[in-house]
């Protein structure tokens, strides 16, 4: 690629745009790494990455296509793919957690509501584990 | 490839190893199976943005096809994996 084909504002917008990205995967990863709790945990890494992901794929699709060379479109596919699966793999990371943490006996939100149950007895139904599924095995503990 | 993307690259490229690397150590201590499927998903959306500073940094648009595809496979492979730990099995 010749340099001059690239204005020289939208240089420094695109030169923005990926340092923003690597920040924000990074910051991600460190919240993955650092917070205490799986339910914090689960919070940092999925914002980080959809954001990080998102702004380099809006920094390749303007490098690319005011660059002079073939136009990508993928960027906008992959944009909008991981719009829609990561929120969908952190709810079903999250009912699985939810379920196991559950079956543990911690003292997690119930689905009492929708199971006719009152509230008013949730805690001592979570701990002594009321509404277990018995036939459920799980190898390993929470 | 002007100094200044290129530059812009070097230290992006920086900032993802670090946080692959991060990520991989959540994935080896993770306490339960949950947190080492969100280190999991996480890692492939890193490696997906590594793929893609990388197509930048080499000029090349062929990398896009292999970070969609990387996204593709990897989302089906979390879906299982979150699947598996909710109910035991993948496909019912």
């Amino acid at each position: 690629m010749n340099a001059s084909t690239l204005p020289v504002v939208l240089e420094y917008l695109i030169a923005a745009l990926i340092v923003i990205a690597g920040l924000l995967s990074l910051i991600g990863a460190i919240g993955l790494l650092r917070f205490k709790s799986f339910y914090q945990r689960l919070h940092a890494p999925s914002l980080g990455a959809t954001m990080g992901i998102t702004v380099l794929g809006i920094a390749s699709l303007l490098y690319f296509n005011f660059s002079g060379q073939a136009v990508g479109f993928q960027e906008i596919l992959i944009i909008v793919f991981l719009l829609f699966t990561v929120p969908l793999t952190a709810l079903i990371v999250t009912r699985a957690a939810l379920y196991r943490h559950r079956r543990a006996g911690r003292d997690v939100p119930g689905r009492d509501n929708l199971r006719g149950g009152s509230a008013e007895n949730l805690h001592e139904r979570l701990v002594t584990g009321d509404d277990i599924d018995e036939e459920y095995d799980p190898r390993e503990s929470c | 490839m002007t100094p200044v993307i290129a530059f812009a690259c070097t230290f992006s490229l920086g900032c993802v190893g670090l946080a692959l690397l991060l990520i991989g150590v959540r994935l080896m201590k993770g306490p339960a199976a949950q947190d080492r499927i969100m280190a999991l998903d996480n890692l492939y959306i890193t490696s997906m943005l590594l793929l893609l500073l990388l197509g930048i940094r080499h000029d090349s648009v062929s990398n896009l096809n292999a970070a969609l595809i990387i996204g593709l496979i990897g989302f089906a492979s979390s879906m299982a994996l979150g699947k598996f730990i909710l109910r035991g099995e993948v496909i019912e």
